[in-house]
C-alpha cells in the first residue's frame, strides 16, 4: 500500500475575473521512505495540490478528487479527524519559517505545544523530547536556545527549528514547500544535508516542492514535473534527468545555468509565457510555447503513457502507434 | 578597450542607532574597501550571500547612497564629489535594472510613459513623434510587441515587466548598465530568456554591465570577470574561467561546492561537507579575516590579521593569508 495516493485530483478558485484552474486532473503516489519531487514553476499548481492535500487551501479554493493516505481517505475527512493527522501524520515545512513560527511565544513553548495536543505528554517529558529533536536537527546548545523567541534564530537556524517541528511526533509524511529557496546557497547546502540525514533516521515519505532542478536531484527519488496544473512527466530522478522526454522537461533543463557545463554559451531558453490558468488552451497546456508542436497538441490533451518502464509522459510526441 | 569605470578603495558605512537610548550608535560598514576596473563591453559579476554590501556597492556607484570613502570614476571623472547637476547629467550613462519587476514600474504609467520618462528628463527637446518613435524602436529591441505601449504593468508577466524595466534603462543608450539581482524573482524558463537578451543587447550597444547576483552558475554564464564578496569585503576578484576553474579563496571554493547540480548522480557522489555555521552580522564582524569563523583553513594569523587584497596572478586579486593551491 503506497504511503500517499492522489487520484484525478482538481483544484479551482473562484475568483473576480472568473474561475482560476490550479490544478487540473493530478494524480501520483508516494512510497513510506521515498522522496517525490513536485517541479513546475510559477503556476504549475505545485503549491496548491500539496495544499488540498492538507485541505489548507484558502477560502475561494476547492478540491475533488481523491487523496488516500495510509489507504485512508483524507478528502472526506471532518476538521476534528483532519487536525489529528496535521502536524502529526503529515506535517510540513515552509519555504518562510516565519510565517510557520509564531513570533510572539518562545520555541519551548510552540514545540511542546505541539506534543501535549497530540500525544498528551506531560509539559517535562514534552521539554525532554524537544530539546532532543533540536538537536537532531543540529542546533547548538539546544536545552538553552530552546528559551528564546523565533526572531532571535538566524534564517538558517530558524529553518532548522521549523524542521524540528514538523518532525516532533515522528510524521509518516513530511510535506516540504521550497524548503530552502529562501536560504542563502551555503546554507541551503546545509539544510538539503539535514534532510536527507534525517530521512533516513526517520523514514518518513517527502514530498518536496521545488522549482529548482539542482535540489530535486539533490534529495529526490522519483520526480513529477508539472505545467498548468497537470503531470507532463514522472520518472525516477537519474532516469528523468538523463533522458528527459517531454519538450517541457527538455526546456526546462536546457534553460538553467549550470556550474558544470561551457560558460558564455546562449541558454536554450523556452519563448513565450506561462499559460493563463483562467483560460487554458484545450489541448496541452504547453503547446503554445513547444517547439515540436503538431496539429493535434492544441485540441486534444495528450493522456499519460508509460514511455519506458516506470517513465510517464503526457505528449502526443510519445504517443502510442509511433 | 577604453576603462569605463575605475572604483577605487569604496567604503559605505551607516549609522544605526544602538541597543538602548544611552548607547552609542553602531556603525555598520556594508562596503569596505573594494575596487575593481571596468571596460566598455564587459561584464563584471558580483556574486555574495546575504548582507555581503553586494547591493549597496551597486547603489553607492551610482550615487544613490553616498560613499563614506574611496573614489568612483566614470571616464576618469570623479563622481563622489560631483555637484547634483553635474551628476544629474552623468546619470543617463549610467543605469539600473532591479530585483523586483513588479515593484519598480509605477503601476500608475502605462508603459510607453514608462519608456519614455528618461527621454522627457533628458532629451526634452525631443519632439513627441521622436520619442514615440524611440520608445517603440526600444520596446521591439527587448522584445515587447510595440501594440502594448498603451499597457499598464499589471497586464504583464513577471518576465515581461522585466524587459519594460531594461527598456527602461537603455532607451538614453547608457554606457552602464547595472543589474541588481535582475533575474531572481523570474521563473527558469524566463530567467533565460532575460539572460540572453541581456547578452545580445551588451554585444549590440557595447555597454559595459555590473551583474548582481547570488546565483553562481547565472553570473558565470554573463560575466567576463567575477568579484566574491563576503561581509562587505572583497574575498576574490578573477576572470570567469579562473576563478570558477581554480578558485584560491576558500570561501569562493566553497560556494561553489554548496550549489546543487541539475545531475543525480554528481549529487550523490558529492562528499565535500557543506560549509558549518552561518554569516556572521555584518554588525560586528570577525575580527582579522571576515572569513575565519567558518573556514576550513583557518589558523591563528586569521584570526587576528585582516589580509590585505593582493595581485594574485594575470587579473587576479585575492585577499586570504593561506589561499588554496599554495
Amino acid at each position: 500500500m503506497a504511503l500517499l495516493e492522489v487520484k484525478d485530483l482538481h483544484v479551482r478558485f473562484r475568483t473576480n475575473d472568473g474561475e482560476v484552474r490550479a490544478v487540473n486532473g493530478l494524480s501520483f503516489s508516494l512510497e513510506k521512505g521515498e522522496t517525490l519531487g513536485l517541479v513546475g514553476e510559477s503556476g504549475s499548481g505545485k503549491s496548491q495540490a500539496v495544499l488540498s492535500i492538507l485541505q489548507l487551501l484558502a477560502d475561494n479554493g476547492s478540491f475533488q478528487g481523491s487523496i488516500r493516505f495510509q489507504g485512508r481517505e483524507l478528502s472526506t475527512l471532518d476538521r476534528k479527524a483532519m487536525n489529528r493527522i496535521r502536524g502529526n501524520r503529515i506535517a510540513m515545512i515552509f519555504q518562510d519559517p516565519m510565517t510557520a513560527l509564531n513570533g510572539h511565544l518562545t520555541v519551548e513553548r510552540q514545540m511542546t505545544e505541539v506534543l501535549e495536543h497530540h500525544e498528551g505528554v506531560k509539559r517535562r517529558e514534552a521539554r525532554r523530547r524537544a530539546i532532543e529533536m533540536l538537536e537532531a536537527v543540529q542546533i547548538p546548545d539546544a536545552h538553552k536556545r530552546i528559551r528564546r523567541y523565533p526572531h532571535e534564530f538566524s534564517g538558517g537556524m530558524r529553518q532548522r527549528v521549523m524542521i524540528a517541528m514538523a518532525l516532533l511526533c515522528r510524521p509518516d509524511l513530511l510535506i516540504a514547500d521550497e524548503p530552502t529557496t529562501a536560504l542563502d546557497v551555503t546554507v541551503q547546502a546545509q539544510i538539503l544535508r539535514l534532510l536527507r540525514d534525517l530521512q533516513q533516521e526517520f523514514h518518513m515519505g517527502i514530498l518536496l516542492i521545488t522549482h529548482d532542478l539542482g535540489v530535486v536531484a539533490s534529495l529526490g527519488d522519483r520526480v513529477l514535473v508539472m505545467y498548468g496544473g497537470r503531470t507532463c512527466e514522472e520518472a525516477a530522478v537519474d532516469e528523468l534527468f538523463r533522458h528527459p522526454r517531454h519538450p517541457y522537461t527538455r526546456g526546462l533543463l536546457g534553460s538553467v545555468p549550470r556550474l558544470d557545463t561551457p560558460a558564455g554559451e546562449r541558454l536554450r531558453a523556452i519563448p513565450g509565457n506561462p499559460p493563463s490558468l483562467l483560460a487554458l488552451p484545450p489541448g496541452c497546456a504547453f503547446a503554445p510555447r513547444c517547439g515540436e508542436r503538431m496539429a493535434q497538441c492544441n485540441e486534444v490533451q495528450p493522456a499519460m503513457r508509460e514511455a519506458a518502464p516506470g517513465h510517464g509522459v503526457a505528449c502526443h510526441l510519445h504517443g502510442d502507434g509511433e | 578597450m577604453s576603462l569605463l569605470l575605475e572604483v577605487r578603495d569604496l567604503e559605505v558605512r551607516f549609522q544605526l542607532p544602538g541597543e538602548g537610548w544611552l548607547a552609542k550608535p553602531k556603525e555598520l560598514r556594508a562596503v569596505d574597501g573594494v575596487g575593481f576596473t571596468l571596460e566598455a563591453g564587459r561584464t563584471l559579476g558580483i556574486v555574495g550571500e546575504s548582507g555581503c554590501g553586494k547591493s549597496t556597492l551597486a547603489r553607492a556607484l551610482l550615487g544613490l547612497v553616498p560613499a563614506t570613502a574611496g573614489s568612483v570614476k566614470l571616464e576618469g571623472e570623479e563622481l563622489t564629489a560631483l555637484p547634483p547637476a553635474r551628476m544629474r547629467l552623468l546619470r543617463r550613462e549610467m543605469q539600473i535594472v532591479f530585483q523586483d519587476p513588479f515593484a519598480s514600474l509605477d503601476p500608475r504609467m502605462t508603459v510607453g510613459e514608462i519608456i519614455a520618462e528618461p527621454l522627457r528628463v533628458f532629451e526634452p527637446r525631443l519632439g513627441r513623434a521622436a520619442r514615440a518613435g524611440r520608445v517603440r524602436t526600444m520596446m521591439e529591441r527587448v522584445g515587447l510587441a510595440a501594440s502594448q505601449v498603451n499597457r499598464y504593468p499589471h497586464e504583464f508577466s513577471g518576465g515581461q515587466c522585466q524587459r519594460i524595466g531594461i527598456a527602461r534603462a537603455l532607451v538614453l543608450r547608457p554606457r552602464l548598465l547595472v543589474c541588481d539581482e535582475p533575474v531572481s524573482a523570474l521563473d527558469v524558463s524566463i530567467q533565460a530568456q532575460i539572460v540572453n537578451l541581456l547578452m545580445d543587447l551588451q554585444q549590440e550597444m557595447g555597454l559595459a554591465m555590473l551583474f548582481i547576483a547570488h546565483d553562481l552558475a547565472v553570473v558565470r554564464q554573463i560575466s567576463h570577470e567575477v568579484m566574491v564578496m563576503y561581509l562587505g569585503r572583497m574575498a576574490e576578484l578573477a576572470p570567469r574561467d579562473a576563478l570558477y576553474d581554480t578558485p584560491f579563496h576558500p570561501y569562493t571554493r566553497a560556494l561553489l561546492d554548496s550549489v546543487p547540480l541539475p545531475d543525480p548522480e554528481r549529487e550523490r557522489a558529492r562528499n565535500a561537507a557543506p560549509l558549518g555555521g552561518d554569516l556572521p552580522s555584518p554588525l560586528s564582524p570577525p575580527t582579522g579575516c571576515a572569513f575565519h569563523t567558518r573556514c576550513p583553513r583557518a589558523r591563528s594569523r586569521c584570526r587576528e590579521a585582516r589580509p590585505v587584497l593582493q595581485a594574485a596572478g594575470q587579473r587576479r586579486q585575492l585577499a586570504c593569508h593561506f589561499p588554496l593551491g599554495s
